[in-house]
């Protein structure tokens, strides 16, 4: 079931569904607005084309943000990518100081991240990068 | 002629190119049938003849209207994208549409 429901959350069809029902939500106003006149001038064309613009510009920008925040649901790393995930760290400075430990393993999974989008890897919609990535520090002691 | 996928691969017409268009007409249907039944509901408790009931009937055509411009963009651009570094013109596969 859990399966089924994260197939479901990183469905690239779901996405696109919500970006329609965000463009229908867009027009709404405008409809408002052109029914208001209708009710009380009547019905012109050359507002509706006018309205429709109005209504088509919002809907791209409402479209653009949409993308961006589907795009934030996150960015799984698939296994492939996984394994070249593994980095070691032999640098005694890195690894003894926790701060630096935390820092190397966020630079290590956006590059990781970016990497898998856009080389052979594909990336998969889905949770987290972070646990999917796997951090050896290795201090050498 | 080139095969992807299993499937013949046209000239302007590639697997990738049916696939986003499958994308995008059943995510613009999906919202079209939402807005249609939202505002056939929203209908069935308003009078017709009255100034919601016209504003409802307003909104849902132009929902409508908008929902299939953004279809229309989604999918030239689409064409676009896939042809915009070859000799096919944009115009001949706008209007082998």
């Amino acid at each position: 079931m859990s399966r089924l429901s994260l197939s479901l959350y990183r469905s690239e069809f779901l996405k696109t569904f919500l970006q329609y029902v965000g463009v229908a939500l867009a027009f709404v106003p405008v409809g408002i607005a052109y029914g208001l006149m209708v009710a009380t001038r009547g019905e012109r064309l050359d507002l509706l084309l006018v309205l429709l613009g109005i209504g088509f510009v919002t809907a791209r920008f409402v479209w653009r943000r949409l993308e961006v925040i589907l795009a934030r649901w996150g960015v799984r790393v698939s296994e492939q990518s996984i394994a070249t995930s593994v980095y070691i760290v032999t640098d005694v400075r890195v690894a003894a100081v926790a701060r630096f430990q935390y820092a190397f393993l966020t630079v290590a999974t956006v590059l990781t991240a970016a990497a898998g989008s856009k080389g052979s890897v594909r990336a998969e919609q889905g949770w987290s990068t972070v646990a999917h990535t796997r951090l050896l520090m290795l201090t050498g002691a | 002629m080139k095969k992807e996928g299993g499937i013949p691969a046209s000239g302007w017409l590639d697997v990738h190119t049916l696939k986003t268009l499958s994308r995008h007409t059943s995510g613009a249907l999906g919202a079209l049938i939402a807005s249609w039944l939202i505002g056939h509901g929203v209908q069935y408790f308003v009078d017709g003849d009255t100034l919601v009931g016209t504003i409802v009937s307003w909104t849902e055509r132009i929902v409508f209207v908008g929902v299939f411009l953004q279809l229309s963009y989604s999918v030239l651009r689409t064409f676009y994208f896939r042809h915009k570094d070859t000799n096919v013109p944009l115009v001949v596969v706008a209007l082998s549409l």
